[in-house]
């Protein structure tokens, strides 16, 4: 049986950045899987986008629990996917995991976002599934993190998988 | 291409247990990821397993919870915790005999001493015939130590139910 889930990538940072970037993502796979291990230097909200591309052109759905209080929120038109209600703190450590599957075909791509943060208290931590997507045709060749406030510190990675079908 | 995704270890029960550990786990890969499929002889349709690391009963745990019953949702949350949990992680007696949890704990960075780990777990019970409890859970263990062991103790008089399977993977960035 031909092996699967291989590892294609990884950044680490070697110095504090605004977003981190995979590019050049080989379109040889049948589904991607990216794992995040990330911390920030201030409270914020993490963005996510593909192929560099902005506008309107993306939409998204939440669902997320903070301390006692479970929510669902979306966008639409939006200019990048937000994976969370703000609550990720300065300096916690917080794990995103993104599957993206069939992500070299020409239909809607489609992001399932799972996103874990535990801060410094038992209120400000998060836990959430967001489903992401955008309507481009072209295959998905690189992924954008970014942090609405503060910076993304040192040691932070993203790693990149592929899964391919039989 | 490197290929990653590597059974360490795995386990199916054939009798009964108390407890269950992976121990000794090799410092040799990026994230672990734990897949399991469990029933306890707990009296009710899901059960909390309580999961611990590092043999570690401490106050060392905090975690962000997300549950579902099929009619409402809500949130749960605790800090200096004794415990990794995560709700309806084990079907229990309430449900029929053919029913376990499906459940997947992934550990990312857990050979990283300098940076706590983190982890999140997502877990389904199907109740047999009304809706189905699930839950999302993040979880965090707040010593700078790597993991180097996982264990669950069910207490005296509960058990895990033959047929409870476990599978550890490690996987290894590029």
């Amino acid at each position: 049986m031909a092996n699967t889930y291989e590892a294609i990538a990884s950044t680490t940072l070697a110095s504090t950045a605004t977003s981190i970037t995979l590019s050049s993502i080989p379109s040889t796979y049948t589904d991607l899987r990216v794992v995040c291990y990330l911390t920030n230097t201030l409270s914020t909200n993490l963005r996510f986008t593909m192929n560099g591309l902005g506008g309107t052109g993306y939409g998204w759905e939440l669902m997320s629990a903070t301390s006692t209080t479970a929510t669902s929120a979306n966008g639409l038109s939006q200019a990048n996917v937000t994976l969370n209600n703000g609550s990720i703190v300065a300096s916690a450590p917080y794990l995103v995991t993104v599957d993206i599957n069939s992500y070299n075909t020409t239909n809607t791509k489609m992001f399932l976002f799972s996103l874990s943060s535990n801060g410094t208290s038992a209120t400000n931590s998060e836990v959430g599934r967001i489903e992401g997507h955008n309507g481009t045709s072209a295959a998905v060749s690189s992924i954008t993190f970014a942090v609405s406030t503060g910076l993304f510190s040192v040691g932070s990675t993203i790693s990149l998988y592929g899964i391919k079908a039989a | 291409m490197a290929t990653t995704y590597s059974l360490i270890a795995s386990s199916t029960l054939a009798s009964t247990a108390q407890t269950f550990s992976f121990t000794a786990i090799p410092q040799t890969y990026t994230d672990l990821c734990l897949r399991y499929v469990a029933r306890d002889n707990s009296a009710q349709i899901s059960d909390r397993l309580q999961w611990t690391v590092n043999n570690d009963g401490g106050n060392n745990y905090a975690y962000q919870q997300m549950t579902g019953t099929g009619t409402a949702v809500s949130g749960q949350s605790g800090y200096s915790n004794g415990v990794l949990q995560v709700a309806a992680s084990a079907a229990g007696t309430s449900t029929s005999a053919s029913i376990y949890s499906n459940a997947e704990m992934y550990f990312s960075n857990y050979t990283y001493a300098g940076q706590k780990p983190i982890a999140h777990f997502n877990s389904v019970v199907n109740r047999s015939t009304t809706a189905s409890d699930t839950s999302i859970v993040s979880n965090r263990y707040l010593v700078n130590t790597a993991i180097s062991s996982i264990q669950i103790d069910l207490g005296a008089g509960n058990y895990f139910e033959a047929g409870s399977s476990f599978y550890l993977y490690g996987i290894k960035k590029a």
